[in-house]
């Protein structure tokens, strides 16, 4: 089946609609910015649903409608493994990392994760700190850029496959669009155009297979049709016994749950909650949309595998195949603006990071600590121009699939700032040294594990490197703990 | 479909509703200090 086979064009209809309304955001939150705090943060003032929504609507990529259900098509059931890990995941970055980080960054005022690296340990040597916000600083650059060119990618195999825009068009249209609102609007614009985009995300993953099964005779019709596709497809183990099921199979997904707890993207999400105690009620939020969501994405793959057969090419394009065949046009022209949405809810969110880590960690921390609120937020406007330029060339030149992309760059955040900042946050004894360790640990092992195959087949390079920055924190914060004193984490209260 | 999917699929979604409801339902104000 050829995806871009003819155009609908009241497909246009409701993604024209999307995009109209993206832009308003932008534009209204322009006119309420004052300095570079509503820029990078909306002023701490993020109420429990918009912190809720745009959390996860920032945390689930071009992948998540479009990678994942391309991945359950191909390899079948045994996906729920990573929706398994990928929820518990979001529940334990909520429980055990929103409400100290909100509380702590706000304690000592920081607006970046870089910020609250240096800033936690007051007591240890300048050069020391220095260098976990320079290192930090690096990591988030170095992984994000690739990460925003995956969801650059995404959207223009998108907009190819429905509208049949020459790809390398697509990733244009989509990335100026992204560029217009996130620098018009800063981190306000992203929150809001986040709650929808989230919101039409659940819509899509939750609706789409429901419409699917009905249409297929309900699960037994579904079943029938998927017995052509073998006992694999159908079974959670996906053929694979013994350890290369367990490392291979099951932990492998399993670890894409660690990502969670040290993605910057999402964490500026808790520090830019109006009151910690609002963090109770956000978890609630975050885990219902997951549990109506998360189910729902592979089952878009497995009810396109029941429908179409085999039989196509790209698997990363069967959301938008299976909505134009499912559904009316105009409604498959918003279903497949929620797809874009999931890239764009990403993209935006990461930018916002990339220049904070450009404007407030290097700019404002290193050479003007004192330089006017207006002038911060012009420079903002163009590191998130630069960066987007950037991202955009980097992805003309990858040819990789939005799943491996997506996920080198989510290990290598996952395992570089999770354990030091889950650590830092809940472990008295964690030092300087030990998140140093912890963050050149997981960057150098995600680099290494990535280039070396025999490495990478013989065990997931999430699961290594996450435990891999683990013990290096621990073993690290517990060598230097005796002689550190005061670099240790200060007190939680 | 084997039986193992069905467990292992619906149960996990029960499990973590579950985990979640406990965990929502044990939070103190202060998160879980």
């Amino acid at each position: 089946m050829d995806p871009a086979a003819g155009t609908d064009w009241s497909l246009f209809i409701g993604f024209g609609a999307y995009l109209i309304v993206l832009l308003i955001c932008g534009l209204t939150a322009s006119t309420l910015m004052k300095g570079l705090d509503d820029f990078l943060l909306a002023g701490r003032r993020l109420g429990p649903l918009s912190a809720a929504i745009s959390e996860r609507a920032s945390g689930e990529s071009a992948w998540f409608l479009l990678g994942l259900p391309g991945a359950a098509y191909a390899a079948g059931f045994t996906e729920f493994w990573s929706v398994i890990g990928i929820a518990l995941g979001i529940l334990a970055s909520w429980s055990f990392i929103a409400f100290h980080l909100r509380k702590q960054t706000e304690k000592l005022g920081a607006l970046t994760l870089p910020d609250y690296f240096e800033m936690r340990f007051a007591g240890a040597p300048f050069a020391l700190r220095r260098s976990l916000r320079i290192i930090s600083m690096l990591i988030i650059i170095l992984f994000y850029m690739g990460y925003v060119a995956a969801q650059f990618v995404g959207g223009g195999k998108l907009l190819n496959a429905t509208f049949g825009i020459d790809a390398s068009w697509g990733m244009v249209i989509g990335a100026v669009v992204v560029m217009l609102y996130t620098m018009l609007g800063g981190f306000l614009a992203v929150v809001w155009t986040d709650v929808i985009q989230g919101l039409m995300m659940a819509a899509v993953a939750l609706l789409l297979p429901i419409i699917g099964i009905v249409k297929l005779g309900g699960p037994q019709g579904m079943l029938d049709k998927l017995a052509p596709m073998g006992e694999n497809f159908l079974s959670m183990s996906a053929g694979k016994t013994g350890s290369a099921f367990i490392f291979g199979v099951m932990l492998g997904s399993l670890a894409w749950g660690f990502g969670y707890l040290g993605q910057p993207h999402l964490l500026s999400r808790y520090m830019a909650i109006k009151r910690a105690v609002d963090v109770k009620r956000g978890a609630f939020i975050a885990m219902a949309w997951t549990l109506i969501a998360y189910w729902g994405a592979p089952l878009i793959g497995i009810v396109a595998a029941a429908i179409f057969g085999s039989g196509i090419s790209d698997p990363e394009m069967v959301m938008p195949l299976l909505a134009r065949e499912l559904v009316p046009g105009w409604i498959a022209g918003l279903m497949i603006a929620g797809a874009v949405a999931a890239m764009m809810s990403t993209a935006d969110s990461q930018l916002i990071v990339v220049t904070s880590s450009l404007v407030e960690d290097i700019y404002v921390r290193l050479f003007k600590p004192d330089a006017p609120s207006h002038r911060l937020i012009f420079l903002s406007r163009v590191a998130t121009v630069v960066a987007s330029g950037v991202a955009l060339l980097l992805a003309f030149g990858n040819e990789d699939l939005i799943f491996d992309m997506v996920a080198y760059a989510w290990s290598g955040l996952g395992s570089s700032f999770g354990p030091p900042l889950l650590l830092s946050l809940r472990w008295k004894r964690t030092t300087a040294w030990g998140v140093l360790a912890g963050m050149l640990s997981g960057t150098i092992s995600n680099i290494v594990w990535k280039g070396t195959s025999v490495l990478n087949e013989g065990l997931d390079i999430k699961l290594a490197t996450f435990v891999i920055s683990l013990a290096c924190t621990v073993l690290v914060s517990l060598l230097t703990s005796r002689s550190a004193g005061p670099h240790r984490a200060e007190s939680l209260s | 479909m084997p039986l193992h999917t069905l467990l292992i699929v619906g149960g996990s979604w029960v499990l973590i509703l579950l985990l979640t409801l406990w965990r929502i339902a044990t939070w103190k104000d202060g998160g879980d200090e």
